[in-house]
């Protein structure tokens, strides 16, 4: 024997962790005279408890033979058996590890995490059902969804310091499968937290329709072909440099270098935004890197709309020459641009 | 369940016959839970374990055979005394009756084996 002898108040501890799985209101008619014969046993001189009465687990199988196993009691169901061997075999282990001291540290501090645990519990099952009426999400997304998550974790604290003492037993079971479907939601939204990939659209242009779309994700709506929006007023007449963000701010751009094209740069001002649409598209094999302010890079032939971005640049816009170019000269030799869109155009380097 | 057919050992006897041995235990006089158990030791039943001795004594009294009060003790722990009610009297007069019954049917079929 390696270990030390169990004081009484251990050994009385190990016997009620084996006999956990019972009904409180049993365990206490059971064990009322436990401390009592304890110290009765721990006053005899010479031999330790587990000497004289065998392990607290044997003990406490025994006492179960002894005060349940007649016909005093109902028998018992097999699911209610196999539940209390296994709620048995549980509490036998606990008190076997309760030796090592690591986890006697942790057990004694556990009970203090249950506060959060029952936040954390309210705070899940509020999110699983919003997530049934709406997106999945980390966060309430409004006042009032935050006020319903708010009511529950209320309510699960409530829940949870209420029922520590003895609870009936359906009370005690739906507690217990909340607990297991707020773990559940806990784990699987660690392992999968959700992505914001979906969500409506605003437009922000130069027509008054705010209205809504839903987007999938705009670089494979249509199966996966889209690098430049088109939008268009009720009317049917073109938008330009509509601005595209999702719901949280961040602006939707398209990809339309993966499909051999690039936004074309106008002359004057500022790079268009990847984000204002429709984008000025041109085949990017046609794409020159010219100097800057030369002549023949403001061409911006959209390949896809016909109303060309083409951001007024000062001057005549279709004499190709750059009378407000910053460095000035250098008109380049290069032929001079075309308006329309030519793929052929290719005196890229 | 089991294949094996096991030996039958006093201490499985005793499980049947535990409730009776208590109550007689009991019906000398009241006595605390401890002094239960020593008092079958003492009468030769060697092999009663403690536990079992408390836990029938609960069931006992959960089952209304007993009555049970605390007296106070100078030198020790203060001592939860058991003694039999009305109702304890008579189960352990049914089961003396049973147990004189069936303990001489057993001794009846066991003589010839015995000799």
């Amino acid at each position: 024997m390696t270990t030390p002898p169990l004081s009484p108040g251990a050994y009385a501890e190990a016997v009620r962790a084996a006999l956990a799985d019972l009904p409180a209101a049993d365990r206490e008619e059971m064990l009322e005279d436990l401390d009592d014969h304890l110290m009765e046993v721990a006053a005899e001189p010479g031999l330790t408890l587990e000497d004289r009465l065998g392990s607290p687990e044997a003990y406490a199988a025994e006492l179960r033979a002894a005060y349940g196993g007649r016909p005093a009691r109902p028998r018992r169901r097999l699911t209610e058996r196999t539940r209390n061997r296994a709620a048995g075999l549980l509490g036998t282990a606990h008190a076997r590890l309760m030796q090592l001291p690591p986890y006697r540290q942790a057990a004694a501090f556990a009970p203090e995490l249950r506060p959060a645990w029952w936040v954390l519990r309210g705070y899940a099952a509020a999110l699983l059902i919003l997530s049934g009426i709406g997106p999945r999400r980390l966060v309430p997304g409004d006042v009032a969804a935050w006020v319903f998550t708010l009511a529950l974790v209320w309510a699960s604290v409530w829940a949870g310091r209420r029922a520590v003492p003895g609870v009936p037993g359906w009370e005690r079971a739906l507690l217990l499968g909340a607990n297991v479907v707020a773990a559940i939601v806990v784990l699987a939204t660690m392992i999968d937290p959700p992505v914001q990939s979906s969500g409506s659209v605003a437009f922000d242009g130069g027509a008054p329709v705010p209205y809504g779309v839903q987007v999938e994700n705009v670089a494979v709506l249509d199966g996966g072909s889209v690098y430049n929006i088109i939008p268009y007023d009720e009317n049917g007449a073109p938008l330009h440099n509509v601005r595209l963000y999702d719901q949280d701010g961040r602006p939707i751009t398209t990809d339309p270098e993966s499909y051999g094209r690039a936004i074309a740069v106008p002359c004057e001002g500022e790079p268009p935004m990847r984000n204002s649409y429709p984008l000025p598209l041109m085949p990017e094999g046609a794409w020159v890197d010219p100097p800057p302010g030369d002549a023949s890079a403001c061409v911006t032939p959209s390949p896809v709309a016909s109303p060309t971005v083409t951001p007024s640049s000062t001057g005549s816009p279709s004499d190709g020459a750059t009378p407000s170019s910053p460095e000035g000269a250098t008109p380049s030799p290069s032929p001079s641009a075309t308006p329309s869109a030519s793929p052929t155009k290719a005196n890229g380097k | 369940m089991h294949s094996t057919v096991r030996r039958v050992d006093s201490s499985q006897l005793l499980k049947g016959v535990l409730d009776v041995a208590v109550l007689a235990v009991l019906a000398k006089r009241d006595s605390y839970g401890y002094d239960v158990v020593r008092s079958l030791r003492e009468a030769g039943l060697e092999d009663v374990g403690d536990a079992s001795v408390y836990g029938t004594l609960r069931r006992l009294f959960k089952a209304g055979a007993l009555n049970s009060y605390v007296v106070a003790s100078d030198e020790g722990p203060h001592r939860k005394y058991y003694g039999l009610n009305d109702v304890g009297r008579s189960l352990l007069t049914s089961s003396a009756t049973t147990w004189a019954s069936f303990a001489a049917t057993m001794n009846h079929l066991l003589k010839e084996v015995a000799s």
